[in-house]
């Protein structure tokens, strides 16, 4: 948001303000073939995610990060007169706030998420499930609370998901739970965190591109989560008396006895103290800051990870300086056949997003080139005049449209950085407020991201089953759940976006920018 | 806003076309800019402002007059606050 606060006196009222607005709106790259050809940077990009990660199955976001940097060449070869402009543009577009701003909340919670799973965040969750010893036909409601638990503490449905699957899944199976409705429940908790959790990488995302802090989002959020994961819930229990699962000769507490630990949970203080001061309204980056204290306290003072685990320099041998000080806990001189570098939670929490920053940096930038190439402007008007020509079917259109570039895009964070820009323009257009189009947007996206067989939520636990034979020698290969046989059972993800679809058609949750000014990005 | 507030703010059914009384001053985008006039649309209701300001300006504004039953209603631009970027 471009504010001016100077007023002179002297002038026409606002004319410097309306001045400034104008120039900022006014196409400056022209192409061969109409606006339309500006939306190609980004088209072929969302084509090229398709066939990458739908159709291949490739979930590499480096990959897509070569997707976009051809695109944006692509689209350079169709600029009339000349390309100054255009690279420029590339520029103007990734150093706008909202990517800045979406890059150090990344930084921030992939250092805090790391540590919390450092300090065995799943083996207090582990132990909490062993000692409240549920039967089959409770197991798969506990496992999706425990999921969600988890993944609103570290912010991230695909770890949640390895979790999980190499935990809870096997333990499951051998106490007679239905193996599909078990990993259907993990899904769901796994939606239930990334749609939820301040630290979720999704989270952040929607609330930067449409104007909104972080904590604001969170606490506007919870009444579209908590309803359907009552329901889903219930769904749980009451599926879980139907279906039946597989008889297995072992115990369940075997599987879970050698990881579980009870001090892990101390680290739900750890994810209580971000959320609580994200809500309260501190920047993103001190309520992350405090939660990161707080747990790398928790992990030294209770041993539930040492220094080394968290930051640790392994120096080559040949650093004579490194060899003097290898007696901290957080230095040592790497032996034969190491590798010298730096390592820990701290370390590969944040380098973990490193792919997805520069991702992010030439998506928004191609949304600069749409915008400045008149065809962003296009399609909005086609949409407005057409589509959303109510606020009712506008909240629908926002909602199926999230839903279906997700359905496309394997990577949910991608497709929603590619959808950001039209759900801010259309909520915009009925003045609906930023935590309202934030709410739909990362609904949507995190549901959808954990549905479909070729979903990346779906991929990664099917990646961490097909462990289990070589981790349990009971486990046989049959007992692995089909990707496609999990589709119905994802019930908090599907009656998310039921809920989204009954907020659109009956006002639920609606708030107009009048009604209350989401705060801004600049206090993220 | 204390904590509390902000998870219990929304739990309602908004309104598609919702009020305003004279007097109400609000801040909200300018939706429309043809024809010379300016339209703030919130929801399905639609304000008119008494000056031109391009689509995506964020203003604040005085609501002059409004019809319950047409939602419509007039507007004073108060001031010009920005521009949406994204």
């Amino acid at each position: 948001m471009a504010r001016r606060d100077d007023d002179d006196p002297g002038d026409e009222p606002f004319e410097a303000e309306l001045a400034e607005v104008a120039e900022q709106d006014e196409p400056t790259i022209e192409f061969y073939g109409g606006k339309g050809v500006s939306a190609l940077p980004i088209g072929l990009f969302i084509v090229w995610a398709i066939v990458q990660s739908g159709l291949f199955g490739i979930s590499d976001t480096t990959g897509l990060v070569i997707g976009m940097l051809l695109s944006l060449i692509v689209g350079m070869l169709f600029v009339r007169g000349n390309w100054k402009s255009y690279a420029n543009t590339i520029f103007e577009g990734m150093t706008q706030r909202v990517a800045a701003t979406a890059i150090v909340a990344w930084l921030w919670a992939g250092m805090f998420a790391s540590t919390l799973q450092a300090g065995g965040f799943v083996d207090g969750l582990v132990w909490a499930a062993s000692a409240l010893d549920i039967g089959a036909a409770l197991f798969p409601a506990a496992t999706f609370i425990l999921a969600a638990l988890l993944a609103t503490g570290i912010g991230t449905g695909y770890g949640t998901a390895v979790a999980f699957t190499t935990l809870f899944f096997p333990a499951g199976v051998l106490l007679g739970a239905s193996p599909v409705l078990v990993f259907g429940a993990i899904l769901s908790g796994a939606v239930f965190g990334d749609n939820l959790a301040p630290v979720s990488d999704t989270t952040i995302v929607s609330a930067v591109t449409q104007d909104a802090d972080i904590g604001g989002v969170v606490a506007s959020r919870f009444k579209y989560a908590i309803v359907p994961a009552i329901i889903a819930f219930v769904a749980y229990i009451v599926a879980g008396n139907l279906m039946e699962g597989i008889e297995v000769a072992g115990q369940a507490r075997e599987v879970f006895v050698q990881s579980a630990n009870p001090a892990g949970l101390l680290h739900l203080v750890s994810m209580g103290v971000v959320i609580a001061s994200a809500v309260r309204g501190r920047h993103i980056v001190e309520a992350i800051s405090w939660g990161l204290i707080v747990a790398v306290a928790f992990n030294l003072v209770f041993d539930l990870a040492g220094p080394a685990e968290m930051l640790l320099f392994r120096a080559p041998a040949r650093s004579g300086v490194a060899d003097a000080v290898s007696w901290l806990p957080i230095v040592e001189v790497a032996g034969s056949g190491e590798s010298a570098g730096v390592a820990g939670s701290l370390y590969s929490g944040a380098a973990g997003f490193f792919p997805l920053i520069v991702l992010t940096l030439l998506i928004v930038a191609g949304a600069r080139i749409m915008i400045r190439g008149g065809g962003f402007a296009a399609l909005q008007d086609w949409l407005l005049s057409r589509v959303a020509t109510t606020v009712t079917r506008a909240e629908t259109t926002m909602v199926l449209g999230t839903a279906a570039v997700n359905a496309m895009i394997t990577i949910n964070t991608a497709a929603e950085i590619a959808i950001a820009p039209y759900i801010s323009t259309i909520g915009r257009r009925f003045n609906l407020n930023g935590y309202r189009r934030a709410n739909i947007l990362d609904a949507n996206t995190s549901a959808l991201g954990y549905i479909f067989p070729w979903a990346g939520g779906v991929l990664v636990g099917v990646a961490a089953m097909q462990g289990l034979p070589d981790q349990y020698a009971w486990f046989e290969p049959g007992m692995m759940v089909n990707p496609v046989a999990v589709v119905p059972y994802v019930f908090h993800g599907w009656l998310l976006v039921a809920m989204f679809l009954f907020a659109a058609w009956t006002g639920f949750g609606r708030e107009y920018v009048a009604d209350r000014e989401a705060g801004e990005v600049e206090r993220a | 806003m204390s904590s509390l507030e902000k998870f219990l703010a929304g739990w309602r059914f908004r309104s598609r076309r919702p009020t305003f009384e004279p007097g109400a001053e609000l801040v909200a985008y300018v939706t429309d800019a043809d024809g010379g006039t300016s339209v703030l649309r919130i929801g399905d209701s639609r304000l008119e402002l008494d000056e031109s300001v391009p689509a995506d300006t964020q203003v604040r504004v005085r609501v002059t007059a409004f019809d319950e039953e047409t939602h419509r209603g007039e507007a004073d631009l108060l001031d010009v606050l920005g521009t949406a970027t994204f």
